[in-house]
């Protein structure tokens, strides 16, 4: 059949060409006004697919980006405050080590505790801060003011009432960073070590180890002191500090008097009713000399001891025992002693080392700085060295936290660089699938305007053709 | 003469007819559905006239249009396929624009918005703005559930309206066919000639009746035409029938033939199209959402349910899913947890509640095992109804509440118990001795146990046939038959279970407490040792800190690997063993572990133990519960207990009420401490976590849903545009043999005209040569 074309069909093909050229300038202009080249899902669906794949990575970075914001805040002011209190440690250490000097007076030392327990205060501000309602160094009891005064065992204590658990932050898939440090941390970690006893009373750790934390006063009491006495020479009665067994020698040529290894001391005349005697130890028997026949005397002098950490319950020890425990039930610490050693009556300074909080340690360096008159200068300074010690762990302990929360804000701001870098990838390939090339779209835009004039020219030049022009 | 005159005139009429034709084609050359005609002419009969075969001109046949029926029935086909599709598409498109994507205001988007301000919520859980945004983010979300689903459903009606509009214009153009049937007849009958305009008018009726929907054509032979939809006859030669459109159970179109009971499938033209958008399309993207909805529900609920609120527990929780008595006996506590009509499914597993003391701070957890195929409503209320200070009962409604005693709150987060050992039975001050047997304990017939307390020697008698399961006894059953024991009690003595082991232990404390086991047919089942044990005056004390972060639950059970004294004996070790017993941690205790201090078991838990002593040989041991999934029964989520969303579908979901009127309820905690964020941790892990069952996550269902309707859309634009041309080349075709070319027309009137001028001359010259012979007269 020959092809018999018929104006209807030109005009058909016309209209076809001109609607088709029109909608192809329709959907470049749409392109380049939305600047988008999926303007609905089925342009490309497979691009739409694509599309919203990426734009979840990006939800996901925004969510964590949310959660970094909204935690950086608290990082920066609990970093604040640890350093607050790194400073107030500083001066309280210096205050300390001022405090140790022999050659202050009572009221001296009693002024400086004042400025310690005044520092106290703000350290425990600083302990207690919070951000908005929330306590910085609470863990997770965020509602729980964290360090609270409490009494344990009639002694007014700062307690920490937070839990170890860190908050928390997801960073991304199964990736999560602690955005907080605890109080027990920062301020009274327990890294218990062992158990450390001053010098003074010559107790010792025993075999088994201990449990508890902080301080403890270690009470070695003087039950009286018995021997076999003669030569008119008697016990005075005390008040004796002498435990265990003891030499005596009386050097009637040399009229001195000798306790153990001490030195000899010289028996004034007329022979005292009281002459309180020291060992080497520097324990003292008190001797009524008063009825001495003149003669050289020898014997053995035994103090009699009883132990106790509490205050409360003492326990008579025999001076053989080489693990005895001794309990305190309201802070609940055990300790076990080796009492062959000990040789003189005294308050002994136990510290479970690695455990007493910063706390503890300032308020035990305060009630060391204002022990009473008569107490062993010596005794004082060893005390307030542990002391010391635990302060500078404490400190540790504080910039370990103050490092974590450094890590933790580092943490985030590489996360935060890394993801921002992603964010940006992301959204270039989400533009590369999404968007209008607008070089491509300027063409687009052309080519079918072109082409729309092209047929609407040839349209109007075919439809104008007609025999009737020649009729 | 005559003969010329004849010929002369006929070949005038002639021309003018075809004159005629010409002028009535160009007269018609734009008129829709109009075919060429032409006249057919024929030589007259030729005249014997002295014995000369004379030719007696020309004479018009007929009038013929220039047809071809079988492109016709092509066209009609092809118009039906177009019609189709182009409807659907029109329908599609509108879907289409609700989701609104790719973009920032889709639910995709939405749903991002959510998890954004869960994970703001994170860094701060205790914040009440928050908290808020939270609320406000997933209300968003629910609202643009409501919003398409509602739109989807309104563009489903406003099918069903187009589809009656266009049933009536089948009801006109049907009659209008019936009518031009008669008028062919007739006008066919009379003068055997071909009614042309009729039938072109009627074909194009009947091509804009395909338009609407695919119809069966024949002819009959009178000239009449039949039309059938559906093998159905729709047009007879006398009448026409209607067509009725109906609303199906899910609100799709049907289709029904006036008077017929069975529904027409049509399978082209644009009530085709109407119907599979209302049918198929809807239903797929309704569902779509739907599951969506559901996923986004189940998954946000899973890790929701198990959380704590801001409150640290709960006073009152009251089920948001009534339970349904689907075996209609009127008593819905004897239906299986797998039947009851709930739109989450149980799954077999275990439930955690945890009971605090506001008190005492005290923590109590009991493990609850469900099983949907065994497990009863009214046994699991039974079980939550056990617990001390709690209360739990089936509602008139048929929805479960629990309530706690006062001063009492509970949970089913996953806390660390930090005091595990609070019997004593690790070390503890209490003479004490611990089973090695693991329950259910196999016990085939009524055993004994004889023992010596500070006041008697005793026998307890254990008959194995009354427990839950009988023969198999759990240690916490077994406890209280020991614990109803007046000889237990009048010595000082009690058990209880440890990790699924029984241990007897006295009520007291201190060295001087001691009892004996003599023997008995229990000791073999209970894995209890005789023996002689006694209390000490230094109870080691156990406490336990972390977040357990391990992936399922366990139960971890320690025992001494020997007899000595913490942080004192040479190479004194505790096993951890899990509840299969194998052990999955060696802690070194002994000389050298500082008391007191943390050692870290596994998956971030940590234990530390003070001094005191410890026996192997007293089979003393502990246990302690990791919590990892406070239910992964999904219980919670089927009954609506601690929700964050209620609903199961796009068009019910919402945010539970509750949490609207009060974010303090949102349970963002995992542990119960206000500061933490486990639970919301869990939610936002939701958003890259595979939905259970689907085997996609959220982000990808949805991706499914939105990337299928675009799909779909993209390739019936393609199946439009290849109907289109072929329709468009068969158009062409029916133009090359029907249209008419006014040029052609032009060149034949041409022709005709100058025939007619010729015929003319033809009868004038007759007309002279008439002249001269009269003139001869």
């Amino acid at each position: 059949m020959t092809i018999r074309p018929t104006q209807g069909r030109i005009f058909d093909l016309v209209r076809e060409g001109i609607r088709r050229n029109t909608a192809m300038l329709i959907r470049a202009q749409e392109q380049a006004s939305s600047g988008k080249r999926i303007v609905r899902g089925s342009d490309d669906p497979i691009g739409t697919s694509i599309a919203l794949s990426l734009r979840r990575q990006i939800g996901s970075i925004e969510s964590f980006v949310a959660s970094t914001s909204g935690a950086r805040p608290d990082i920066e002011q609990a970093s604040a405050r640890l350093q607050e209190g790194s400073g107030l440690i500083a001066d309280i250490r210096a205050l300390m080590v001022q405090g140790m000097n022999g050659a202050l007076s009572a009221s001296d030392r009693e002024s400086i505790a004042r400025q310690i327990e005044l520092l106290e205060d703000q350290l425990l501000d600083v302990a207690n801060a919070r951000s908005g309602d929330r306590y910085l160094f609470a863990g997770t009891s965020t509602t729980t003011e964290p360090f609270v005064e409490e009494d344990v065992g009639g002694v007014p204590t700062i307690v920490y009432r937070g839990n170890d658990e860190s908050r928390r932050i997801l960073a991304g898939r199964d990736a999560d960073v602690a955005t907080s440090v605890t109080g027990r941390e920062a301020f009274a970690r327990n890294g218990y070590t062992g158990t450390h006893f001053g010098t003074t009373t010559g107790i010792q750790s025993g075999t088994t180890a201990d449990s508890g934390s902080g301080y403890e006063e270690l009470i070695v009491r003087q039950d009286g002191t018995s021997g076999a006495m003669g030569e008119g020479i008697a016990l005075a009665g005390g008040p004796d500090t002498v435990v265990g067994d003891r030499a005596l020698t009386v050097d009637a040529a040399a009229r001195t008097i000798r306790l153990g290894d001490g030195p000899e001391t010289p028996i004034p005349d007329p022979a005292p009713a009281s002459l309180a005697v020291q060992d080497e130890f520097g324990a003292t028997v008190s001797f009524d000399l008063s009825g001495w026949t003149g003669v050289d005397f020898a014997t053995t002098v035994t103090g009699a001891a009883s132990l106790s950490i509490d205050g409360v319950d003492f326990t008579a020890v025999g001076f053989t025992e080489t693990d005895l425990r001794l309990r305190d039930a309201e802070t609940g610490a055990t300790v076990h002693v080796d009492t062959t050693g000990l040789v003189r009556a005294g308050s002994e300074l136990v510290t479970f080392e690695g455990t007493p909080s910063l706390f503890a340690t300032i308020r035990g360096a305060v009630s060391d700085l204002r022990s009473g008159e008569g107490a062993d200068r010596s005794t004082i300074v060893e005390r307030m060295q542990a002391r010391l010690g635990e302060l500078d762990r404490g400190e540790d302990d504080l910039l370990t936290a103050l490092g974590k929360l450094g890590a933790a804000s580092q943490r985030i701001d590489t996360a935060a660089a890394r993801l921002e870098d992603l964010e940006i990838t992301v959204s270039g390939l989400i533009s590369d699938v999404e968007d209008a090339d607008f070089a491509e779209v300027a063409l687009d835009l052309q080519r079918s305007e072109q082409t729309l004039q092209l047929a609407q020219a040839t349209g109007s030049r075919l439809m104008q053709q007609s025999l009737l022009n020649y009729l | 003469m005559g003969l010329s005159t004849n010929i002369g005139l006929r070949a005038l009429l002639t021309s003018q007819a075809a004159l005629d034709t010409i002028g009535h084609n160009v007269a018609n050359a734009n008129t829709e559905g109009f075919s060429r005609q032409r006249l057919l002419t024929s030589s007259a009969r030729p005249l014997n006239l002295r014995g000369l075969q004379l030719g007696h001109g020309v004479q018009g046949d007929a009038v013929v249009r220039s047809v071809d029926d079988l492109l016709n029935a092509r066209v009609v086909r092809q118009t039906s396929s177009l019609h189709r599709l182009g409807a659907q598409l029109t329908e599609m498109r509108s879907v289409e624009a609700l989701f609104d994507e790719p973009g920032e205001n889709g639910l995709g988007g939405l749903l991002d918005g959510l998890f954004s301000s869960l994970s703001s919520l994170s860094a701060s859980p205790e914040d009440a703005v928050a908290r808020n945004g939270v609320v406000q983010s997933t209300d968003d979300l629910v609202r643009r559930f409501h919003q398409i689903t509602g739109e989807v459903d309104q563009l489903q009606r406003d099918s069903q309206v187009k589809a009656r509009a266009i049933v009536e214009d089948v009801d006109v153009l049907a009659a209008r066919i019936v009518e031009l049937n008669g008028e062919i007849v007739r006008v066919e009958a009379e003068g055997a000639t071909v009614a042309n305009d009729l039938r072109d008018r009627r074909e194009l009726a009947v091509r804009d009746l395909a338009k609407h929907i695919d119809i069966e054509v024949r002819e009959n032979a009178q000239g009449a035409i039949l039309v059938q939809v559906d093998g159905r006859l729709l047009v007879g030669s006398q009448s026409h029938r209607s067509l009725e459109v109906e609303t199906g159970a899910d609100g799709e179109i049907v289709l029904r033939m006036e008077g017929d009971e069975h529904p027409i499938e049509a399978g082209g033209g644009e009530l085709a199209g109407l119907i599979a958008f209302s049918e198929r399309f809807v239903r797929d993207v309704a569902s779509g959402l739907d599951s969506y909805a559901r996923s986004i529900v189940l998954e946000l609920n899973r890790a929701h349910s198990t959380g704590v609120p801001l409150d640290g527990g709960f006073q009152r929780l009251v089920a948001e899913n009534a339970l349904q008595d689907l075996d209609g006996d009127g008593e819905v506590g004897d239906v299986l947890l797998r039947d009851v009509g709930l739109p989450f499914e149980v799954r077999s597993g275990e439930l955690f509640v945890h009971t605090i003391d506001d008190a005492t701070g005290d923590l109590r957890t009991r493990r609850i095992e469900i099983d949907p195929l065994r497990t009863t409503v009214a046994a699991f209320a039974r079980e939550l109804n056990d617990i001390d200070g709690l209360s739990a009962r089936i509602d008139g409604s048929g929805r479960l509440s629990i309530d706690a005693d006062a001063g009492v709150r509970f949970h089913f987060g996953r806390p660390l118990d930090g005091t595990p050992d609070d019997a004593g039975t690790f070390g503890g001050a209490r003479a004490s001795t611990t089973g090695s047997a693991l329950e259910p304990f196999s016990m085939g017939s009524i055993v004994q146990l004889d023992m010596v307390g500070p006041v008697s020697a005793f026998s307890v008698t254990i008959d194995p046939a009354p427990f839950d399961a009988a023969g198999s006894p759990t240690a916490e059953e077994i406890a209280g038959v020991l614990n109803a024991n007046a000889d237990m009690n009048a010595n000082g003595l009690r058990a209880v279970a440890v990790g699924g082991r029984l241990a007897i232990q006295t009520v007291a404390e201190g060295a001087a407490e001691s009892f004996q086991i003599v023997g008995g047919s229990a000791l073999a089942p209970l894995g209890l040792a005789a023996g002689t044990f006694t209390g000490q005056d230094l109870g080691v004390e156990v406490a336990m800190t972390g977040t357990y972060g391990g992936d399922t639950n366990e139960q971890w059970t320690f025992e001494p690997l020997g007899d000595g004294t913490i942080g004192t004996t040479p190479g004194l070790e505790v096993a951890v063993k899990n509840a299969a017993g194998a052990v999955i941690a060696t802690l070194d205790v002994g000389e050298g572990y500082a008391p007191g201090t943390d050692i870290l078991v596994l998956d971030g838990v940590s234990v530390s133990f003070t001094v005191g002593d410890v026996s192997a040989s007293d089979g003393d041991a502990f246990s302690a519960t990791m919590v990892a999934d406070g239910d992964t029964s999904d219980v919670l989520v089927a009954f609506g207990l601690n929700s964050f969303m209620v609903g199961d579908d796009a068009a019910s979901i919402d945010v539970r009420a509750e949490l609207r009127d009060d974010p303090r309820l949102l349970a963002a905690s995992a542990t119960g401490d206000v500061g933490d964020g486990g639970a919301l941790l869990d939610m936002i892990s939701a958003r890259d976590a595979d939905v259970a069952d689907a085997g996609a996550t959220l982000g990808e269902l949805y991706g499914t849903l939105v990337g299928g309707v675009g799909f779909e859309i993209g390739s019936t634009v393609n199946a439009q545009e290849i109907e289109s041309f072929v329709l468009g080349s068969l158009e062409a075709q029916r133009e090359e043999v029907s249209g008419v070319n006014v040029d052609e027309e032009l060149v034949r009137m041409i022709e005709y005209e100058q025939t007619y001028s010729a015929a003319a001359r033809f009868l004038q010259v007759v007309g002279q040569l008439n002249d001269t012979v009269l003139a001869l007269i």
